[in-house]
């Protein structure tokens, strides 16, 4: 009896063993957790109720001395039925909004860079970083991939010093067009920089037209904006090494969209000590086409019209010399709500050196700024942590919070409803861990959380993302 | 376990057991290799279950069941509690604090002791490739006569001094596990119960006590394996008996087998190439992104 025992304790042993090898190496075969109904948690104020909370499987763990998040993106369809989320591990996933998943595909050996859904909810395109550059074009139903672009075949490559082209970001218009904005850069031993940028367009049958035509961009792109009609296209420029002698040595371009001719481009004035004026993540055409707004990493946020007139400038945070070293707190994203417009700013850093610690937190750092389209300020509130992704759902301000490297507080990880113009907080949704990304409609809030390694070892949050309803719809 | 008939070959008519020795050889040779050379924790961990699956087709007892899965227990936590501990690569990720650094001297002096979930996996995929050896290694063994394997060893040419040591090995393991049970029996009746007691230093003599009878007797053996070997003229040259015709059905299939090594080794070759930024073929990036995900 006792051999029996022990002879099937072994057999146990080890097919637990094998068991937890196995889901550990397929997560797919781990359980979702579609919450049920007698499980149901409510965000902070009560208007909204989680319906779903989704693991994404492993990812390497970043502490605060990490640069940078843990990269994800997840999009909301404009039908507003479904879910795309594409993961650090190089994974593309649809979900519904009860968090039941669809389909899920590899992209092989790029990394997800970019990510959108098509205007008409059918399609979802991905941007990777690899050796090719590639976008593609994903059937939303099927998961199947319709084609593919690689950026490499304007871009070049350079295997050896791995220096790849990738998609920075995509973009959609509203009559069925689709826009990547590809981009290689090359760092030389000296500290010079190279750049090679397009930007593509393909229509809804994937017939791609360049920007500019025939040749490339030699400064950094990493964003565009189009109207709604497909007739602005508009992006921004930095240059981290400026000097040698650029071609396209503005900092904001305009496109005809449908001609491909440049219609106007407009140099922003520089502040100390920064020696010329970098856009990343603008700049953002109103949703009716008159205005568009920018914000530099040096903290300053523009406004222009659709002509291309500088209406204002504003310091969001200025620079500061502290103990002999420039701190400043960098302008992140920018977006048109209603009649008025939000910008935000990020951690603080040492402009000397990124990684380096600062003595201070800066007093702008980490807040959303809220102004009219005449320039004057009407709210400004600090999140106490970095904005990660900023959204716009009717009048609402739905903000990614993810962690203050110089505070270290985890209180405020989750995301945030802000009200216009008031800036009020609606409502809250917590998470343990960094909010990374977010996606919003009207009636669902969908959060990307990352786990974080404190600093003294153990770790707070995991990968995986939040559905959030909202409730009296 | 120390059942000497528990290692021995024994015969069964089972499809492992009905197949040729040349193909158990080379289907062995063909799983070593990609277990070797397989990276991914899915393919070894399938690969696994498939070395796994010959044993139940084999239909092992549970005596083999239960010595095979000892060595695979033994083998899969060890690797990975000894990577976890250990692993210095990165990035890798605490998950857990067995020593803090501030432990009064031996937190200073070993500068903390983490668990690592990069090296419990790490650690994982080590196991799964030895495990999938053990597995299979052991399967041939169990279903195979050794005389059987004698004669395929030098039918390919193999020297008959080293299949001969090879085959012998095989066949006298099982006789040293039933010695070292009679050993231990021996010392039990003098008294002698080592595992009573935590002392190291009785581990020590224990060993002593079960290791120089076992190494006393082997040598004794050897010697008169020796002379019964010479008397069958062992080293001088004659005719052997030859084998049986090679299945067709298993000669192709080893064939496909290697065919699909050959190809693997390739890709894995292109993969490396443009992993290292040597060369990149643009039209081969199905491939690419299939090595990248699969293997």
């Amino acid at each position: 009896m006792k051999q029996k025992i022990l002879t099937a304790g072994l057999f146990l042993l080890l097919l637990g063993s094998l068991a937890g090898l196995a889901l550990h190496i397929f997560p797919e075969f781990q359980p979702t957790d579609g919450l049920s109904a007698s499980s149901k948690i409510s965000s902070r104020v009560g208007r909204y109720e989680k319906t779903a909370e989704i693991l994404l499987g492993k990812v390497e763990i970043r502490g605060y001395k990490q640069m940078g998040s843990t990269p994800g993106l997840v999009r909301l369809s404009p039908d507003g039925a479904r879910i795309v989320v594409g993961t650090e591990a190089g994974e593309v996933l649809l979900f519904d909004l009860q968090g039941g998943r669809i389909w899920s595909r590899k992209i092989g050996m790029g990394k997800i860079s970019a990510l959108e859904f098509s205007q008409d909810s059918r399609r979802i395109f991905v941007g990777e970083n690899s050796q090719q550059g590639a976008v593609i074009c994903i059937d939303a139903a099927t998961g199947s991939e319709r084609w593919r672009k690689a950026s490499v075949d304007e871009l070049g490559v350079d295997i050896r010093q791995k220096t790849f082209p990738g998609i920075m970001s995509i973009t959609v218009d509203g009559v069925g067009n689709s826009y990547a904005v590809a981009l290689r850069s090359i760092r030389f031993p000296n500290g010079k920089t190279e750049y090679f940028a397009r930007i593509y367009k393909f229509d809804d049958q994937g017939v791609m037209t360049l920007f500019p035509r025939d040749h490339n961009l030699d400064v950094w792109v990493s964003w565009c904006d189009v109207d709604k009609n497909g007739t602005n296209l508009v992006f921004a420029t930095s240059d981290y090494t400026p000097g040698p002698e650029r071609k396209y040595k503005d900092n904001i371009y305009a496109f005809d969209a449908q001609t491909g001719v440049l219609r106007w481009s407009q140099a922003l004035p520089t502040v100390a000590p920064y020696d010329r004026t970098n856009m990343r993540f603008g700049p953002e055409i109103s949703t009716d086409g008159k205005y568009l707004g920018g914000v530099s990493a040096d903290g300053r946020a523009f406004f222009l019209d659709a002509a291309g007139k500088l209406l204002w400038v504003r310091t969001l945070s200025a620079p500061q010399k502290i103990q002999g070293i420039y701190l400043n707190a960098t302008g992140l994203h920018i977006r048109h709500v209603g009649e008025y417009v939000a910008f935000s700013t990020g951690n603080t850093y040492n402009r000397a050196n990124w990684q380096l610690p600062t003595p201070v937190e800066h007093p702008q750092s980490n807040s959303i700024f809220l102004f009219d389209r005449d320039g004057n300020l009407r709210k400004r509130r600090n999140l106490g942590g970095m904005v990660e992704e900023l959204k716009v759902t009717g009048s609402q301000l739905i903000v990614a919070v993810g962690r203050n490297i110089r505070t270290k507080d985890t209180a405020v990880h989750g995301m945030v409803a802000l009200s216009t113009p008031e800036l009020d907080i609606v409502d809250s949704m917590p998470m343990e861990g960094p909010c990374v990304a977010v996606a919003a409609n009207d009636a669902y809030i969908v959060g990307m959380e990352a786990p974080l390694q404190m600093d003294g070892g153990e770790v707070i949050g995991a990968y995986r993302i939040h559905v959030w309803k909202r409730l009296g719809l | 376990m120390y059942n000497r008939q528990v290692w021995e070959a024994t015969p069964a008519d089972t499809p492992v057991h009905r197949l040729d020795v040349r193909t158990k050889l080379a289907l062995l040779a063909a799983i070593v290799i990609f277990a070797v050379g397989l990276e991914g924790p899915r393919p070894l961990f399938l690969l696994f279950l498939l070395s796994l699956g010959f044993h139940v087709v084999a239909r092992s007892s549970v005596e083999r069941w239960k010595i095979l899965i000892i060595f695979l227990l033994v083998g899969i936590w060890g690797a990975m509690v000894s990577q976890a501990l250990f692993y210095n690569q990165e990035p890798r990720t605490m998950i857990a604090c067995l020593l803090s650094p501030t432990t009064p001297w031996i937190g200073e002096l070993t500068g903390g002791i983490f668990v690592y979930r990069e090296g419990l996996e790490h650690g994982a995929v080590q196991a799964l490739r030895s495990g999938i050896m053990l597995a299979c290694g052991l399967l041939i063994c169990w279903t195979t006569d050794p005389r059987q394997l004698l004669q395929c060893f030098l039918h390919w040419k193999m020297p008959y001094p080293i299949a001969f040591m090879l085959i012998t090995s095989l066949r006298f393991l099982p006789v040293i596990f039933e010695e070292t049970a009679i050993v231990l029996t021996a010392q039990r009746l003098r008294g002698f119960e080592p595992l009573r007691t935590l002392s190291p230093i009785r581990w020590v003599r224990t060993a002593f006590y079960v290791l120089f009878p076992i190494l006393a007797r082997a040598l004794r053996r050897a010697a008169t394996l020796a002379l019964s070997v010479e008397s069958r003229g062992f080293g001088r040259c004659g005719h052997r008996s030859g084998m049986a015709a090679w299945p067709v059905v298993e000669r192709f299939a080893c064939l496909t087998v290697f065919t699909g090594i050959t190809a693997g080794a390739v890709l894995k070759t292109l993969y490396s190439l443009q992993f290292n930024g040597i060369v990149y073929f643009p039209g081969l990036r199905g491939v690419y992104d299939f090595m990248a995900v699969w293997l």
